[in-house]
């Protein structure tokens, strides 16, 4: 038996190998290691995000469902707002009715006290949501304190001053006695001082 | 370079490379992640607001019963368009006037208008009023008045002038001066906005 002898003369680089160099398995093996675990993870990713697309989706129309709940809603206050409104204009109109015969009744009575008084105009206008009282009338003698008591006795009757606010800028015209006095009643031969008064009452 | 050590750098960039897409795609698949859960998030808090709102339904639909119920007692007080007309209001004041026997003088009507507040931008109350003048003493215009105003439909006397008469007529040997009385009479009526 001969024994032979095998000799290799190529170069390293260039010589057959029976296994893979270690550091390209190496590389080879952190790459796939590498490249799968974020194959993996995108994968879960996708998951992930079709999952929520899928709620995405569900929110949306439920998003649309309760938007339309809310619309109607909305569409309720808007009803509740104008039935408001509307019930307030009515109490509006039916508390703006004051029974002026009643107060004019009232009045009479209060005038009935003060027979030096009498009335030449009373008027009642409408203005805008206020309405105003103007009354005209005349008295004898010139003694302020005369009027200042019957303005008094107007204020401190609760019923007929319930729906008045305040005596508006009242103007008091004193005519003094004499030949040239006697206001209106000069035609029937009265010829003592009367006074004047125009008074303004603002309605509440 | 050596052979192995070229190959094992061509391994690393193509894995490199490689990994550089994938990382590419994954950075794209988080973006849209992050982007439909804001999404869904903001989504989720507009539907618990609309919840929160929905929620007062039942107690609003509850008040506006109770709103319409309401009017519907109160607008009784007001004659139906079908009656509040002018005309009706116009035999309505005759029927006074001869009651308290008083001759009227004078009769205008003015234009409807709208009433100002929640009927005014609906006009759903419509004023209807009559003006004229009558010549009397007090007490028949305070009973015509009181006549009037106790009428079974909403009337309300809107102003009313008082003033001496021009003319004076003399009843057994005495002066009477009469009255010059304006007055004005409203009634409204409710008309339905169409919705």
């Amino acid at each position: 038996m001969l024994g032979m002898i095998e000799i290799n003369l190529l170069p390293q680089e260039y010589r057959v190998q029976e296994r893979t160099p270690l550091g390209l398995f190496l590389t080879i093996i952190v790459g796939i290691c590498t490249v799968g675990a974020i194959g993996v993870y995108e994968i879960n990713l996708k998951k992930e995000l079709a999952a929520k697309q899928l709620e995405n989706q569900r929110l949306h129309a439920e998003a649309d469902r309760t938007d339309k709940e809310k619309e109607a809603v909305v569409k309720l206050e808007r009803e509740i707002d104008v039935a408001r409104k509307r019930q307030e204009t009515i109490i509006e109109i039916s508390q703006s009715k004051i029974i002026w015969s009643q107060k004019l009744i009232q009045f009479g009575k209060i005038m009935a006290e003060y027979p030096d008084f009498w009335i030449d105009r009373l008027s009642l206008q409408r203005g805008g949501d206020k309405a105003k009282l103007t009354l005209n009338f005349y008295a004898l003698g010139n003694d302020l304190r005369k009027e200042a008591n019957f303005q008094d006795r107007i204020i401190n009757d609760t019923n007929f001053w319930y729906h008045f606010d305040k005596f508006e800028a009242p103007t008091v015209r004193m005519s003094p006695g004499g030949p040239t006095g006697g206001g209106p009643l000069a035609k029937y031969g009265y010829t003592g001082p009367t006074m004047y008064f125009d008074v303004s009452i603002p309605v509440k | 370079m050596s052979k192995d050590l070229r190959n094992t750098l061509i391994a690393v960039a193509l894995f490199i490379a490689l990994a550089g897409v994938m990382i590419y795609f994954v950075t794209d698949t988080q973006d849209q992640l992050d982007g439909v859960q804001k999404e869904n998030s903001e989504l989720e808090d507009k539907i618990k607001q609309n919840n929160d709102y929905i929620k007062k339904a039942p107690a609003l639909q509850r008040q506006l019963n109770e709103l319409n119920a309401n009017f519907r007692d109160y607008v009784k007080i007001l004659p139906s368009a079908e009656v509040a007309t002018e005309q009706r209001l116009l035999r309505t004041v005759q029927a006074y006037a001869d009651a308290a026997q008083i001759q009227l003088q004078e009769l205008s009507q003015r234009d409807a208008a709208g009433k100002k507040g929640g009927g005014s931008k609906m006009g759903e109350f419509q004023e209807v009023s009559v003006n004229f003048r009558i010549d009397c003493d007090f007490d028949s215009f305070v009973r015509f008045l009181n006549l009037l105003e106790r009428h079974e439909q909403f009337m309300k006397v809107n102003s009313f002038s008082v003033n001496p008469s021009a003319n004076t007529r003399i009843v057994d040997g005495k002066e009477i001066i009469d009255l010059g009385v304006q007055i004005e009479v409203t009634t409204y009526k409710y008309i339905p906005s169409k919705k």
